[in-house]
């Protein structure tokens, strides 16, 4: 494997771990809830962002979708 | 604790109330500049890329959402054939020994648009959206539709989802069809630098592209696509989410402008062919994504699982980091890696000693591939929620080497060469 590309997976597993602390469930009061109705938490914070990069992907690799179905297909790949 | 409960319920519902300010557009634009580079030092394709998403939300979750695309083109991309020690002659050019061969000349537009109605029912406990959307490009037409059905549990914390699309595309390569695995030099040069079919040339215009009047004459495909997903609420700081989705496409699936060198034992080219896939393509995804607050950053994190049944199985990982930075500025610095194995029927080359295959193609992106990015972004937020951004990424491709050739080695490349590509996208959302 590439050295660029371990520092990208070792980077990866650090921030997700980083992250377990946060994992404790709850329950969620709908005033509790400012965190998540913040713009940068949404689970597409930038739609344009999202739409350009799935079409750079798709074009690129033989991998694609996932997330969602539709968007129109286009003759790149 | 009552009087507690009341105020809080009415901060919530402010919340709500103002955060969709009903009514009002919201417009998302952009504009990517890519460009790509490879390893040998070609330059390959440049794109141009204005995108705008305009929202209509009367309600939560009740909208209209039209989105409008425009893609231009140009450059070069690799015709599938290795690089060899000896120089290859296509019909129209020579490429000079050492260097992988490109299709010049390659010029397309795109005009995409779509538009996705979404409508609470189910007093808000439920909600669909339904879209259609269609993209034109001379040689390429799409037409799609899709529906989206989401259930919220009564506590609101998990949301279960299902979709389905259906898209139908016709293929009409410019200078005419190609026979799957039919001689590269069955065909002439168009003026344009492109190809053409020898005995096809009638109803071309003078750029060598074929009349509109033949646009929706061509190949097609046909692909429904299913996803079904749920997200969960986890805490106050934290969101999951998981879809599994199948695709099945039928019909032709073929890059009509590739083609898969014929070497002989000396390692020169005999001919060329025009790749040929299966018609049918199944494929699976298995998505993960978790989207959690730091304190005023935020993490978004996400993984899917890719396969199909041409053998390509695909693993992706994806990081977003929202940094804060005071009240107005927020970076975003961005990692994704992806590693994808080749396709069965992905070969450098075909020995034309041999029977040919069922299916082949050299495609680059069939074959095994490691792709990782790394980008910024910079946030500007200005008054009444709008904002201006810029975003820079950086992404290199790694083709595997081929391994198991037939050939003496020292005939042909080790491999596809790697490629460089930038992207730069310029943002800005309002509301009007």
């Amino acid at each position: 494997m590439e050295k660029r590309s371990r520092w990208l997976l070792i980077l990866m597993a650090v921030a997700l771990s980083a992250s377990c602390a946060q994992l404790k469930p709850q329950r969620v009061k709908p005033w509790e809830r400012k965190q998540l109705a913040r713009a940068d938490m949404q689970m597409e914070p930038d739609p344009v962002q999202g739409y350009l990069d799935e079409h750079m992907y798709f074009s690129k690799e033989a991998a694609s979708g996932g997330y969602g179905v539709g968007g129109g297909g286009c003759g790149c790949n | 604790m009552q009087l507690n409960k009341k105020l809080g319920l009415a901060v919530a519902s402010l919340l709500v109330s103002t955060q969709g300010h009903a009514d009002d557009w919201l417009v998302d634009s952009g504009m990517l500049l890519y460009s790509e580079t490879d390893s040998e030092g070609q330059d390959r394709v440049s794109v141009v890329e204005p995108v705008v998403i305009a929202t209509k939300e009367y309600d939560t979750n009740d909208f209209f959402r039209y989105t409008v695309v425009f893609d231009a083109l140009t450059g070069a991309s690799p015709n599938g054939a290795p690089a060899l020690t000896v120089s290859q002659e296509f019909p129209g050019f020579v490429v000079a020994a050492g260097e992988t061969p490109l299709d010049n000349g390659f010029e397309d537009q795109r005009l995409a648009m779509g538009v996705v109605r979404g409508k609470p029912f189910d007093h808000g406990a439920s909600r669909y959206e339904m879209g259609a959307n269609f993209s034109v490009e001379r040689d390429y037409l799409s037409l799609g539709s899709s529906l989206l059905v989401a259930k919220d549990s009564a506590d609101k914390q998990t949301t279960v989802s299902g979709s389905l699309g259906l898209s139908f595309d016709v293929i009409s390569p410019r200078g005419g069809l190609r026979p799957e695995f039919g001689s590269i030099f069955d065909t002439v040069t168009a003026p344009s630098g492109r190809f053409t079919l020898k005995d096809d040339d009638d109803d071309e215009d003078e750029d060598g592209y074929e009349d509109d009047d033949d646009f929706l004459e061509g190949e097609k495909k046909l692909t429904l696509e299913g996803l079904i997903g749920i997200s969960h609420v986890l805490n106050q700081y934290t969101v999951l989410s998981a879809n599994y989705g199948l695709s099945l496409s039928n019909g032709y699936l073929s890059d009509p402008y590739k083609v898969v060198a014929l070497l002989d034992t000396n390692g020169r080219a005999e001919d060329y062919l025009w790749e040929k896939r299966p018609d049918k393509r199944v494929r699976q995804t298995l998505a993960g994504k978790m989207v959690t607050a730091l304190g005023e950053h935020s993490l978004h994190l996400s993984y899917r699982y890719f396969r199909d049944d041409w053998g390509i199985a695909s693993h992706t990982g994806d990081m977003e980091f929202y940094l804060r930075a005071g009240d107005k500025w927020q970076l975003r610095p961005h990692l994704r890696y992806s590693r994808q194995s080749a396709a069965d029927f992905y070969v450098p080359y075909l020995a034309a000693s041999d029977d040919l295959p069922t299916y082949a193609s050299s495609d680059y992106r069939l074959g095994g591939l490691t792709t990782a990015t790394a980008g910024m972004k910079i946030i500007y937020h200005l008054p009444d929620d709008r904002r201006i951004s810029l975003n820079l990424e950086q992404v290199k491709q790694n083709p595997d080497s081929w391994d198991g050739l037939t050939l003496n080695s020292e005939w042909i490349a080790e491999g596809p060469p790697s490629v460089t590509f930038y992207a730069i996208t310029i943002g800005y959302r309002t509301k009007w």
